[in-house]
């Protein structure tokens, strides 16, 4: 594993051939930030779906081992 | 050997023995069936079918098209789904443990399109684990064999949706492409795969792997069958932020408007796609052959420049590992999939669902993208390939001033053999430097068959500015009608290890 890792950065060097001084980021392609949907409340997941895959649910909510008890969570 | 039941040829082909009476909707989706259930034991094509449900849902569409109320071209066609899109009650686990036994609690946009259409889901196509690989080989459960020839990957990721059509099983899957995932494993088993703009198909209800890369898209026959599929699954979503709002420049009326010939269209050739040393010869003269095709159809042939070509790989695995690390984060058997039993306490849940859930590929992108994340690595590795990123777009761009659309081989070489570049992650990684260019970009782009070479399919890709489909199909569409490597199809051969 630390070997491919190693390898995959090392390709990845040589990014830094280019001079990217006064290049702006590009995170997404497409222009996004107006496309809010109107404000309005929307059905969600009913509890029953939200929980049906859940490795372990108990009184509607999702259930996880102990946090407290010796182990900081 | 055994000769299968016979292939379900193209989506045109069902739609007219549908129109005409000649077939019906239950019939097609029982040869599907039959036809995915013989080849499984070598080809390993499906992780699941549904035979109950798809044989009631043709019943419907035989009724509906009994009273004359068709829904569409899909309307009681047989489709198969990659195992990443959300299929409300049935199984989505992206070909990995961590997901094994989760089922959908909605449906995807893309697939409530294709439902609303009348399209039968028969089965979910094997994948490379949450679409991290180009082989099929990171699948957690088996490798799908390449329906050429079983000593050969199909591709990937999304290598079971192109086998399924290549195969004859279905006339149309949908996969997902994030650096190539749909438009390599159809250039390595003969069919066409279509990756539209980034933002066309909704991506709700896809498992994300790198979301400012992810695109739905459909795999068919032909570039007509693939432009009937899109029109349905795309257009805007307010289920998704990045799906485009739907304008008179995204009209989406594909399939009627093709048939236009190539005469004037401006072909670009990227010399730095065009070298000798690292693409097989074979496929390179097979791919100067249809460049030829589109010439003597009156097609101007000019040479183009991308000169950040080979920053492009870099640039992808930095980004696309970021994004994935994010994303994967979800799983961490709280809400849904595995959860450890070896576990005491919370944060050791954490790690032993992840360590047990996940596979080594997996593992690797996520170790990956977290590093290239961090604090310290942040400005080198991600931030750098952010602004690389943008120095790519720029190359198409001015790409784009000088020509229409542009023309590359889909892949260096033909579809390798299992096990050829396991040992290997960064020789893995290197068989997309053909494909991630457009999924970095954003642009559509789309493989079809342009020959063979030692026996298997070449690829021809496509790449056309944001948008303009319309024309990237026109062009595929008018190499369809010039040429009949669409109609060449694999005889399956089932035995040990795929010999014939």
């Amino acid at each position: 594993m630390r070997g491919h890792l190693d390898s995959i950065l090392d390709y990845a060097e040589q990014l830094s051939e280019l001079d990217t001084e006064d290049v702006e980021v590009t995170t997404h392609v497409v222009p996004v930030s107006a496309l809010l949907r109107d404000d309005i409340a929307q059905p969600g997941l009913s509890n029953e779906l939200a929980l049906q895959n859940a490795p372990a649910s108990e009184g509607g909510a999702f259930q996880v081992p102990k946090v407290i008890d010796g182990e900081a969570g | 050997m055994t000769d299968l039941v016979a292939p379900l040829g193209s989506l045109r082909q069902l739609r007219a023995a549908l129109d005409s009476g000649e077939t019906s909707s239950v019939e097609l989706v029982n040869r599907a069936l039959a036809r995915a259930e013989a080849s499984q034991a070598t080809f390993q094509i499906f992780v699941s079918l549904r035979p109950e449900a798809a044989r009631l849902e043709a019943e419907a569409a035989d009724t509906r098209r009994a009273r004359g109320q068709v829904l569409s071209p899909l309307d009681g066609i047989p489709v198969a789904l990659k195992d990443n899109l959300l299929h409300k009650g049935d199984l989505a686990t992206c070909a990995s443990q961590i997901l094994a036994g989760f089922k959908a609690p909605y449906n995807g946009t893309a697939v409530q399109r294709l439902l609303d259409a009348g399209a039968v889901v028969v089965g979910r196509t094997n994948m490379d684990e949450f679409g991290m690989g180009s082989s099929n080989e990171n699948s957690s459960l088996f490798p799908t064999r390449n329906p050429w020839d079983a000593q050969r990957i199909p591709g990937g990721s999304s290598g079971g949706s192109a086998a399924a059509v290549s195969a004859g099983i279905v006339p149309v899957a949908l996969g997902s492409d994030t650096g190539g995932s749909i438009r390599q494993p159809a250039a390595f088993t003969g069919v066409v795969g279509l990756k539209p703009t980034y933002g066309r198909v909704s991506r709700y209800g896809l498992v994300a792997f790198a979301s400012s890369l992810d695109q739905i898209g459909p795999f068919a026959h032909t570039a007509e069958d693939c432009a009937l599929v899109l029109e349905i699954i795309a257009g805007h979503d307010p289920h998704d932020s990045t799906s485009l709002p739907d304008t008179e420049e995204s009209a989406t009326h594909f399939s009627e408007r093709l048939g236009g010939s190539v005469e004037g269209l401006v072909v670009g050739l990227p010399r730095e796609y065009f070298v000798e040393e690292g693409i097989d010869a074979e496929v390179l003269s097979k791919v100067k052959d249809a460049v030829s095709v589109l010439e003597k159809a009156g097609a101007l042939v000019r040479e183009v420049s991308l000169p950040h070509t080979r920053y492009a790989i870099a640039t992808y695995y930095l980004l696309a590992t970021a994004e994935a690390s994010a994303n994967l984060a979800r799983f961490d058997g709280v809400r849904y999939g595995h959860r450890s039993k070896q576990a005491h306490g919370l944060l050791e849940m954490y790690k032993q669902t992840r360590s047990e859930g996940f596979g080594k590929e997996v593992k690797r992108r996520i170790m990956l993208g977290t590093y290239v994340l961090s604090a310290g690595y942040y400005d080198a590795y991600y931030r750098k390939a952010s602004k690389v990123r943008t120095l790519l777009c720029q190359d198409f761009e001015d790409a784009f001033d000088q020509c229409d659309v542009i023309l590359t081989p889909t892949a260096a070489e033909v579809a390798f053999k299992l096990g050829e570049k396991t040992d290997s992650a960064l020789s893995m990684y290197l068989s997309d430097v053909f494909t991630v260019s457009a999924n970095l970009a954003g642009i559509p782009g789309i493989s079809l068959p342009c020959g063979l070479a030692q026996g298997m399919p070449v690829g021809l890709q496509i790449l056309a500015r944001p948008l303009d489909e319309g024309r990237l199909l026109n062009v595929a569409d008018a190499f369809q009608r010039l040429t009949n490597w669409h109609e060449q199809h694999p005889e399956l051969k089932l035995g040990a290890g795929g010999e014939a």
